[in-house]
């Protein structure tokens, strides 16, 4: 009896792993595009393509897919990266061999993986195929993806420069203890005492703890701190080691100690710290322009008579203000060593620059969609939003000429959003500046370093602004710091910009 | 049974009150939150009621396309996955609760081990990919088909089993298939029930894997589908483009997401503490 | 009967098992042609990673951090479950008891991040706590979160509100598969209600408290890492920074496999080493044991 137990437990196994096996095979293939083109050697294969996370935005679905497929030819097979651990996930795919044409990386996921060989030189391609690709993309963008003298992708840079972040403050309450507003850190601290004279259980700042909270730009500048990195004497210093920001902890540690700070600061995520704002306990708070569309109708909803208003980079003790623009890759393609389809892919997206194709697929079709008035797109809403709201995860390269006035119209879709944009950028020409590190090609030490760095320092601060740490201890702290990447990735950038000059 | 009603038992009802109570309340506010409006929500001003009631959180999670795809993932992957995990928990913990069984410590040895000891995500990767369950729908169930713990419990409750129970069917010849399944089961049914809710708790929650090992839409899991849908501004600023800002989710519906996958063993529990009975063990024994 | 166990066994857990070889190796995922040909292919480096560890400045901090909150969650969390356990089955009105037992498991299924903000709104310098304590007793704000010598606390009492209902099931279940008998014949022998819990109910449930026991010992090293991640903050680092924690910081963005299996193996070592050893003073001491 028991040999037939054994007999038909294994064939049971059998049969389950079987079923798996066919289960497989089946379900990976369930969701391909049934079009068919992947038969004949003439008609154009299906290309996949991998790419990271957005919301909200589902890549088999989505009514991108059928309108690059009309304007392109191609049948594109469209993979998204989880939200969670994509790195991983994306390196055990292509180092596992997955049969991807285009991988749309970011620039952390570029370097890692050009730096591992996983990736296909480019240039070659590009010369045969990428006639659009050339024309629209400006000849230094390319060394942001060129390693060894190589080309290993196509760079994608963030639509326009902009200004992203401020301090947002209540302005009704500024207005009804006739304050003018500050322009300076002295001037700010007049202003946050007279706050919380006037009202003594309103927090006067309020601030979170993770990510780089403690870093608040407008601040910043007024120590004459500018942007992340800066030339001195021909050499670029990182902010961090300035004297200027021993300064800066210091403020924010008498500010604490004060009381004009949210106690809580560093317990605080970004949600409890705009739950303080928004429900009229904290007069002030970090704030982007992303954080519009949220914050500003819940602060109008929950005070009543509350107005939102932001500050300018404060002036330091030259009167000068200034605050990095935000300009950086905003993701690079590039082609796995073992695709399929490499001159199709070139070829696809070269197709998708092609002047005309390029505005069908990011605004759509003037006239519907869009309307265009000396220049200043305004899209034509809710149209928009239906069909083309998800365009700008599709893409492959944009036209780095057309794309930063085009991209407004994109922006125009929410208008607290573009309201927000708006009110940060008003002066964008009297204080962006541009960080002089900004387009370093992939460095080793940063990707190694950079992350668990910016953790270290940020933790640093929280702690000597709460008191649990002491700014005497400053130098001992800076060792540690330079020990843990510091002096390694001020090497690498150092070195790569003296070979720039 | 005494019908008098003690000071034990006022204080045991007060006590277990409050702590069912402490339990509810958030609850409550979860729930709340999810009904109330976003400008609340923001602000922080939901309590234990909704402020300003709205429904489109719900409307969001559930008929954007994909919900229910993914509930019905889930769901297959739970109910079949419980089946065969209970089935092959039973089948190996039976035998390890005789102790004449032979090889029996080293077995439970390498269970315990393998309880232990994780080689990590990428072999487990290869694994799935060797064995071409890579983006399937069984990769999210055979990794998972013994829980060792699980597997602990269940040996455990059998070898607590009155010895005369069995010895009595053996004496008539029954085979161990037979014993176990007319005899033990059947008496088995707290330590199953108990079992199986942790199986299907796992299985219905399990998120991690599906991470790695599934790349189609279609094939997401419930969790891994509410995951995704949460994308919060700030917090991610290094990773989002400016793009994507546009397109996140309300905080009212990272509250309807949470509800949405609780409720369903909400519902399934009460069904399962039917079988939670004392005496399952009365008259079985005749000797 | 136990084969197909046996062979899920050995080919879903001990088949990656080679993947613990990366503990000792410098993991390029690139290394080889394919990723198992590039575990096989990475670099020996013996016992560098988990030097990294050790020799940190911080290790004994972060040790201590380890063991005094895993030793306080398991002093104060494990008779929890068990007790709760043994009061819901004392409860003789039905739909009470279910509906209790049916609440109590709840705050296991949320998030620790959601848990986090519930904390935050009540034990936070501005929470509700905080302000009631004013309000009634004029005493100054309770840091909750940033008092060194509170948040060990409430890292305890958080944990044990979120997951003693959710544990005391395993041992309802126990409960239930006591004998009744037993039960009538104390009453007759005149045994109070207590006498009949320390008598019967608990002798009743010893090899599940055993079982559970044990296995919590094992898993010492584990203080807790999601929760402490979402709960602490650098104020806090002295006193809530465990092993976990800190490796989760240094490494953040490296995707350091290697790192990750060298902490895992020395994890599960510990574990195994207790595991065995406490089995075996059980048998010797109680004459039960797991083997």
């Amino acid at each position: 009896m028991t040999k037939n137990v054994l007999l038909r437990s294994l064939v049971l196994i059998l049969l389950l792993s079987l079923a798996a096996g066919c289960g497989g095979g089946n379900g990976g293939k369930d969701n391909a595009p049934s079009s068919g083109s992947e038969a004949g050697g003439d008609s154009k294969p299906v290309l996949r393509i991998l790419g990271n996370f957005a919301p909200n935005i589902d890549p088999e679905r989505d009514i991108m897919v059928g309108e690059i497929e009309k304007t392109t030819g191609y049948d594109v097979q469209y993979v998204m990266l989880p939200q969670d651990k994509p790195d991983e996930k994306l390196n055990l795919e292509v180092a596992s061999g997955s049969s991807y044409d285009i991988l749309t990386l970011t620039a952390p996921q570029f370097h890692k993986l050009v730096a591992q060989g996983a990736l296909m030189p480019l240039d070659d391609l590009i010369e045969q195929y990428g006639e659009n690709i050339k024309k629209v993309i400006k000849e230094e963008s390319w060394d942001l993806s060129r390693m060894n003298g190589k080309i290993y992708g196509i760079p994608q840079k963030n639509e326009r420069p902009n200004i992203e972040q401020t301090i947002a403050y209540r302005q009704d309450i500024l207005e009804e203890l006739g304050l003018k507003v500050p322009e300076t850190v002295d001037e700010f601290t007049e202003v946050l005492r007279a706050v919380k004279a006037a009202y003594p259980d309103m927090i006067p700042l309020t601030g979170h703890g993770t990510g780089d909270g403690v870093f608040i730009r407008t601040l910043l500048s007024g120590f004459g701190i500018f942007t992340d990195w800066t030339e001195i004497d021909g050499k670029l210093v990182n902010r961090f080691s300035r004297p200027e920001m021993k300064d800066y902890i210091g403020y924010l540690q008498e500010l604490y100690k004060e009381g004009l700070l949210d106690l809580d600061w560093g317990v605080n995520k970004v949600a409890s710290m705009q739950e303080k704002f928004t429900s009229g306990k904290a007069f002030a708070m970090p704030f982007g322009w992303f954080d519009g569309p949220a914050v500003t109708p819940a602060l109008e909803k929950n005070v009543p008579g509350a107005k939102l208003g932001v500050l300018n980079p404060f002036k330091d003790a030259n009167g000068e203000a200034g605050i990095q623009a935000n300009l950086r890759i905003q993701y690079i393609h590039a082609i796995p060593k073992d695709a399929k389809h490499p001159e199709d892919a070139m070829k696809y997206m070269d197709l998708k620059l092609e002047p005309n194709n390029f505005t069908y697929l990011t605004l759509g079709v003037e006239g519907k969609h869009f309307t265009v008035e000396n220049g200043a797109y305004t899209p034509i809403m809710p149209i928009f939003t239906e069909e083309r709201g998800s365009a700008y995860w599709f893409l492959n390269g944009i036209d780095e000429y057309r794309y930063p006035d085009m991209w407004l119209a994109r922006t125009r879709r929410d208008p607290n959003l573009y309201a927000a944009f708006e009110l940060l950028n008003k002066e964008y020409d009297k204080y962006a500046r541009e960080n002089p590190a900004a387009f370093a090609p992939p460095l080793d030490a940063v990707s190694q370093y950079q992350q668990s760095l910016n953790k270290k320092q940020e933790d640093y601060v929280i702690k000597v602004m709460m008191g649990s740490a002491d700014l005497a201890d400053h130098d001992a702290f800076m060792k540690e710091w330079e020990q843990s990447g510091g002096a390694a990735i001020n090497e690498a950038v150092n070195e790569w910009y003296a070979s720039t000059k | 049974m005494y019908k008098r009603v003690t000071a034990f038992d006022v204080i045991n009802g007060v006590v277990l009150a409050v702590l069912g109570l402490l339990s509810l309340i958030p609850f409550l506010h979860v729930v709340a939150k999810s009904v109330s409006d976003d400008a609340a929500v923001i602000a922080g001003k939901v309590g234990l009621y909704p402020i300003g009631f709205q429904t489109h959180s719900y409307q969001y999670v559930l008929f954007e396309s994909g919900f229910f795809q993914s509930l019905g993932v889930t769901v297959f992957v739970t109910v079949v996955g419980t089946f065969l995990s209970l089935l092959i928990t039973v089948m190996a913990a039976y035998p390890l609760s005789k102790p004449r069984f032979r090889g029996r410590k080293f077995i439970l040895l390498l269970y315990v081990f393998s309880m232990l000891f994780y080689g990590g995500i990428v072999p487990s990767y290869m694994l799935m990919k060797a064995l071409n369950l890579l983006d399937t729908i069984w990769s999210m169930i055979i990794p998972f088909l013994v829980v060792p713990f699980n597997l602990l419990v269940v040996k455990t409750f059998f070898e607590q089993l009155p010895e005369s129970i069995e010895e009595s069917a053996e004496i008539d010849g029954a085979t161990n298939w037979r014993i176990l399944r007319s005899i033990v089961l059947p008496i088995s049914l707290p330590v199953l029930a108990t079992i199986g809710l942790f199986y299907a708790v796992g299985y219905w929650n399990n998120y991690f894997h599906p991470l790695l090992f599934i790349s189609s839409v279609d094939l997401k899991p419930l969790q891994l589908y509410l995951m995704d849908m949460i994308t919060s501004s700030s917090e991610n600023l290094s990773k989002l483009s400016i793009e994507d800002s546009m397109n996140l989710t309300p905080e009212s519906v990272r509250a309807a997401t949470i509800v949405v996958s609780i409720v369903p063993i909400l519902i399934v529990y009460p069904f399962l503490q039917k079988y939670f009975v004392q005496g399952m063990t009365i008259g079985s024994v005749k000797g | 009967m136990s084969l197909p166990g046996i062979l899920f066994l050995i080919i879903y857990k001990f088949v990656p098992i080679y993947g613990l070889t990366l503990a000792f190796k410098d993991f390029n995922l690139f290394a080889g042609n394919g990723v198992v040909d590039s575990v096989l292919k990475s670099p020996w480096v013996g016992f560098k990673h988990f030097e990294r560890i050790f020799h940190s400045s911080e290790f004994i901090q972060i040790i201590t951090n380890t063991l005094l909150i895993s030793i306080y969650k398991i002093v104060f969390l494990f008779p929890l479950p068990i007790i709760l356990a043994v009061l819901l089955n004392e409860v003789r009105i039905r739909w009470f008891k279910k509906t209790v037992q049916t609440l109590v498991y709840l705050p296991h299924f949320l998030s620790w991040v959601v848990i986090f903000g519930l904390f935050y709104a009540l034990l936070g310098t501005y929470g509700v706590v905080n302000q009631l304590l004013d309000w009634l007793f004029g005493i100054g704000p309770i840091r909750f979160f940033t008092d060194e010598s509170i948040f060990r606390s409430l890292l305890v009492a958080s944990e044990g509100w979120k997951e003693v209902g959710w544990n005391a099931i395993v041992f309802l279940a126990a409960i239930t598969a006591i004998d009744p008998q037993l039960y009538e014949a104390a009453m007759m022998d005149g045994a109070n209600r207590f006498k009949r819990i320390i008598h019967i109910t608990i002798p009743g449930m010893l090899p599940v408290i055993i079982l559970m026991f044990i296995l919590r010992l094992g898993n010492i090293l584990n203080a807790g890492f999601e929760q402490i991640l979402a709960m602490y903050n650098p104020s806090v680092y002295s006193v809530a920074d465990v092993i976990q924690t800190y490796v989760y910081r240094v490494s953040l963005g490296q995707m350091d496999f290697s790192l990750g299996t060298a902490l895992g193996l020395f994890e599960s070592v510990i574990a195994f080493i207790i595991i065995v050893g406490s089995n075996a003073v059980c048998r010797k001491t109680l004459g039960r044991s797991l083997w």
